[in-house]
């Protein structure tokens, strides 16, 4: 296995996930995906400290994020409402696979199709208030619902400890607003 | 917000389910990746070329003055800053690693100011080339070229230079887009100081 497969098979759904924050066109996101794969296999080699990997890796993510959004061409007044979840059409589909949680993609399977909307409408409005984040509180919120512990943050944006921790209480207030408004 | 109601959230973030074609998309990187490594090359080659170019066009004008070889010289030995400053972006992409967001930012923006600069100094050659068509057809009319080789070159010049303009109108708008953005982004960091 190439280590760019390994690294789209372990990180494929986080990046994705990243990716989604940044950009709502389902087209665009797949090309957005595309740089930040290509940006993590050539920045791979110069990573000294494999304790940093994931730190290192949504770095990069998030810095190909913040290049995608200076070459957008105009800033989105509004979000693709229902481009979100794209039903897989594609005639190539046997080489698609989903990147997600497979114990909760498990747990859905179990429950009904009404709590499954449920869970995919909600997924949809926390994607699309954390795109109307201001990048500093967009960046800290995605890395956190990924589960990186503040130091890790602190690594992978170039900031204190203490200011990953203002970032994120003012994030959670904004992003709380923005869910109420939903 | 508290703990639970981030947990919450946590499960929506991880709910996000979307069909990718990644075999397709890890090809696709591997592809690049190796066309980037081409171009690198092929840039460097082209650099070369304009340097040993302007070398030769410059020797050729030490032994006996022409005006077309002197024209050639300040051509090539123009392009190769421009050449010079294309492989300093690409590599600089590929250290892109390095950087926090805010930096990268700040260098896209500083970066966007200097392909605005190189958009003006290409503009002001387009005029030099036009105003070197006109050298050249004085030239003619002095005697010191032949009509074919005035109608060619100044045929070649007029074109290259009509060229420029089209291509810098065209990048100028996407630039001052970049740099707008980048205004914007950055303004976001610094207010979240406050």
């Amino acid at each position: 296995m190439e280590p760019i497969e390994q690294i789209a098979d372990q990180y494929g759904g986080a990046l994705l996930r990243i990716a989604a924050s940044y950009e709502a066109d389902p087209s665009l996101r797949e090309d957005l995906l595309q740089e930040m794969l290509l940006a993590v296999y050539r920045a791979l080699p110069s990573l000294q400290d494999p304790q940093r990997m994931r730190a290192y890796i949504f770095r990069i993510a998030h810095n190909r994020g913040v290049s995608h959004v200076v070459k957008q061409s105009r800033q989105r007044k509004r979000e693709l409402a229902v481009a979100d979840f794209h039903i897989d059409s594609h005639s190539d589909c046997h080489l698609y696979r989903h990147v997600s949680n497979r114990a909760e993609i498990a747990d859905q399977a179990s429950s009904g199709p009404e709590q499954h909307l449920d869970v995919t409408d909600r997924s949809r409005r926390l994607f699309s208030a954390i795109r109307q984040l201001k990048l500093p509180y967009r960046q800290v919120m995605t890395l956190i619902l990924e589960d990186l512990s503040y130091e890790e943050i602190a690594d992978a944006l170039g900031i204190s400890v203490s200011n990953v921790g203002v970032r994120i209480n003012r994030a959670k207030a904004r992003l709380k607003v923005l869910l109420n408004d939903a | 917000m508290h703990d639970d109601e981030l947990n919450k959230l946590k499960g929506d973030w991880r709910n996000h389910r979307e069909s990718i074609p990644l075999q397709r998309i890890t090809q696709s990187v591997l592809r690049q990746e190796r066309m980037a490594y081409l171009w690198l090359i092929a840039e460097l080659l082209g650099a070369i070329m304009l340097l040993a170019a302007g070398i030769t066009f410059v020797f050729w004008v030490q032994n006996e003055f022409n005006p077309l070889h002197m024209l050639g010289a300040v051509a090539f030995l123009l392009a190769l800053p421009v050449a010079v400053y294309s492989i300093r972006l690409r590599v600089s992409m590929l250290n892109e690693y390095r950087q926090t967001p805010e930096a990268l930012l700040k260098q896209a923006r500083r970066q966007s100011i200097i392909e605005l600069r190189v958009l003006k100094v290409s503009l002001w050659g387009s005029w030099i080339l036009l105003a070197s068509v006109l050298g050249l057809f004085a030239l003619y009319l002095t005697g010191h070229i032949v009509m074919a080789d005035a109608l060619i070159i100044g045929t070649g010049w007029s074109v290259a230079a009509a060229a420029i303009v089209v291509w810098a109108w065209g990048r100028r708008r996407g630039i001052l887009r970049r740099l707008a953005n980048c205004e914007r982004l950055l303004a976001d960091f610094s207010n979240e100081l406050k």
